[in-house]
């Protein structure tokens, strides 16, 4: 426990330490800032059946500032190391791989839920600013933010995987942009795509996160997406592990 | 004895069968978690607290749902009631594993809407709810999903929703259709009346109703000893000539016994005994047809737009709602005092709108000699429809009649929107619809957000301007730090 404590620690540290994180949270935080502010500014020409914090995780802006974080934060964890040769000195030190593939994980999750977090203080100077709740009920907040963490546990899963897979930074962050977009694309076929079947409706409707946005963010929480995100990322982050085991046999 | 050296190559095969094996079981364990996922999942509805959380009632009813349910949500996206339908189908399919949730867009879904529509009868600009139970279904059309505010319309813009029925509506669906057996409204046939069939003149009306999960069926009274059990309601429409005595005396028996009747009369008919026999009810069809002169070029006009009035459930429903009954329409008066004491009570539904009056002498005069003679003519309390009630307020065996003054609003010819919308809230009163489910209609959940131009530019100032200069400025701090 200890040596993973000091393996997430060293992840944080990492993130923390260089300055590429705050300009992603900077980045971040601008954009949803700027989205938050639009659709604050479009409500108040007139009543609509939504509430804000349903249209401001609905919307191109969010969806487009959610995917894009993935590869920026994930692209350094195996290939910086794969780079500077630092990889073939952790592997010296007693821990084993799938320690490495847990901590380097956690700490990349970990900062994707800060970048987050923030836009829950939105809503807080939106009821303070406007003196009303952004939100009908508790479960509005608490079933998006249940959402984003589950989310961010598979993407967070995708980048890694892609990082792993090779030396050079960019091609992972590539590598990942464009399975998140495979990945995104997917969630929303079924509304692009016409005459699809019942059953293929809602085959597509099970790996939709849009779909899953929509129910969660409402206050209807389903088991289906908290199955689907925990699984893909296991199954990720156990694909991560072979590739690291891999490496091993080949030297 | 040492042991034997293996050799990196076989090593290596080794590990890479085991890798391979073990990633096969992961990925076989990933399927299968989500296949079962996809299979037997719940959802937890956390909308406690919200505008629009299920009710007890219908969650404890839920649950005892004995066979599965499919809500089949036949909707725009674009429509007003999207959201709020799509939210509260959510919430039925959260409350119980037995409900599924089908969304059809009719725009994008062409194949499957084009069915849905020629299985239930969904009118091509339709969005509708469909309750499918155990074989049978029910349509739930927007007007019973929603109140509507229909003044904008006059401006050319759309109605208005100003509450939510989703849940009562959807509720009263599963409930009636709980009941194995459709019910029967039927249809007096052999004093002239319309025939239902493929060559019916009413088939629009017919297709209608039959959709609120009833069959039609025609009836001969003079075949029939007392009305079949399965009827739950009974329709005169337009009879032109009176039944015979025994016929009446089936009819009579039949609203003695809760029953449910819809008489629609034929202005033109010669029906005196079917007319002393509402005006036992209270309610008196007068010998007059309906007209207003609007002067001009326009002058004298017959169509008779109405409007509804009362405290009834049907009044509350379509009020702000102008149903057009065509030329001919004779008035109805109500003497509501006169049969109280028979615990009879008789309330007006439908009125001529302002302007018209009840031309007595129609017949001589012709059209053009047509002239309101306020010492002659009554211009007040034209009723078109009215609806009558035998018993105790409120008990559930009470008998129920509503009287329409026209017949030919229901043929297809002459079938307003507002008309058949009007005949299916009749027969759903008659039917006790409104009372079946008891639960209250939701607030609309539409959110105003009240925020003035300062308020603005200080969330703008903080969310965009404050917050991401916090978050660089911390990482300026940082950067210079280890470069120290």
């Amino acid at each position: 426990m200890r040596i993973l404590s000091a393996l997430i620690l060293r992840e944080l540290k990492a993130l923390f330490y260089s300055p590429i994180a705050y300009v992603v949270l900077g980045l971040v935080l601008a954009l949803s800032g700027l989205n938050f502010y639009l659709i604050v500014s479009a409500f108040s020409a007139g009543p609509t059946p939504v509430t804000v914090v349903e249209a401001f995780f609905n919307t191109g802006a969010f969806w487009f500032s959610f995917f894009a974080i993935f590869p920026l934060i994930t692209m350094r964890l195996y290939a910086e190391e794969f780079r500077l040769g630092t990889y073939e000195l952790l592997q010296t030190a007693p821990v084993r791989d799938w320690q490495i593939v847990f901590a380097k994980f956690t700490g990349a999750y970990l900062f994707f839920l800060l970048l987050w977090l923030p836009t829950a203080l939105y809503f807080g100077i939106y009821r303070w600013i406007a003196r009303e709740q952004a939100a009908p009920a508790l479960g509005n907040y608490f079933g998006t933010y249940v959402l984003l963490a589950l989310m961010g546990a598979l993407f967070v899963s995708v980048g890694c995987l892609a990082s792993v897979l090779t030396k050079n930074q960019i091609i992972a962050a590539i590598l990942s942009f464009v399975a998140l977009a495979v990945i995104f694309n997917f969630s929303i076929l079924g509304f692009v795509v016409p005459n699809l079947s019942p059953a293929s409706r809602r085959v597509l409707s099970y790996f939709s996160s849009v779909e899953h946005m929509y129910e969660f963010n409402r206050g209807i929480l389903s088991t289906r997406p908290v199955v689907y995100y925990l699984s893909g990322a296991l199954l990720l982050q156990y694909l991560t592990y072979a590739v690291l085991q891999y490496r091993r046999w080949k030297f | 004895m040492a042991a034997s050296p293996t050799s990196p190559v076989v090593r290596r095969a080794q590990l890479g069968l085991q890798a391979v094996g073990r990633g096969l079981a992961v990925l076989a364990l990933v399927a299968v978690a989500n296949m079962l996922a996809f299979k037997y999942h719940r959802r937890v509805d956390l909308t406690r607290g919200n505008v629009a959380p299920l009710t007890d009632r219908t969650k404890s009813f839920l649950l005892g749902l004995p066979k599965p349910a499919k809500l089949i949500l036949f909707f725009a996206a674009e429509n007003i009631l999207f959201d709020p339908v799509h939210l509260v189908a959510l919430q039925y399919e959260a409350a119980s594993r037995g409900i599924s949730v089908e969304m059809v867009n009719p725009f994008r879904d062409q194949t499957r809407a084009g069915e849905l529509a020629q299985k239930y009868k969904i009118g091509q600009r339709e969005n509708v709810i469909v309750v499918e139970y155990d074989g049978r279904a029910k349509v739930i059309t927007t007007d019973d999903l929603a109140d509507f505010d229909r003044s904008p319309e006059t401006f050319g813009q759309s109605a208005q929703p100003t509450n939510f029925k989703g849940e009562p509506a959807i509720t009263g669906a599963l409930i009636e259709l709980l009941e194995p057996e459709r019910g029967v409204i039927y249809f007096v046939r052999g004093q002239g009346e319309a025939e239902l069939g493929a060559k019916s003149p009413l088939g629009v009306l017919a297709m209608l109703i039959e959709r609120e999960n009833v069959v039609l069926k025609e009836l001969s009274l003079s075949t029939v000893e007392a009305i079949p059990r399965d009827a739950v309601a009974v329709v005169i429409a337009g009879a032109k000539y009176d039944p015979s005595e025994s016929e009446f005396r089936v009819l009579r028996e039949y609203w003695e016994r809760q029953g449910r009747l819809l008489v629609l009369l034929d202005p033109g008919a010669q029906t005196p005994q079917l007319h002393g026999w509402l005006g036992s009810l209270g309610v008196m069809v007068q010998d007059d047809r309906i007209f207003a002169n609007l002067g001009g070029v326009t002058g004298i006009i017959a169509d008779v737009p109405t409007e509804f009035i009362g405290d009834s459930s049907i009044a509350k429903k379509f009020r702000g709602v102008n149903p057009q009954f065509v030329g001919g329409t004779q008035s109805l008066k109500l003497e509501a005092g006169r049969v109280a004491s028979a615990k009879i009570r008789v309330s007006p539904l439908l009125q001529a709108v302002a302007g018209f009056w009840g031309e007595t002498d129609w017949r001589q005069a012709g059209v053009n000699g047509i002239e309101f003679n306020p010492e002659k003519h009554r211009s007040k309390d034209l009723v078109v429809a009215a609806m009558v009630e035998k018993g105790e307020p409120g008990a559930p065996e009470n008998s129920r009649l509503i009287a329409v003054s026209s017949v030919k609003y229901i043929l297809d010819e002459n079938l307003t929107r507002q008309c058949a919308d009007f005949t299916i809230a009749a027969v759903n009163w008659l039917l006790r619809r409104e009372a079946l489910v008891g639960i209250p209609p939701r607030d609309m959940r539409m959110f105003a957000l009240s925020i003035t131009s300062t308020q603005l530019s200080r969330l703008f100032v903080v969310v965009v301007i404050l917050l991401p200069a916090v978050a660089v400025l911390i990482g300026g701090i940082v950067w210079r730090r280890r470069r120290a």
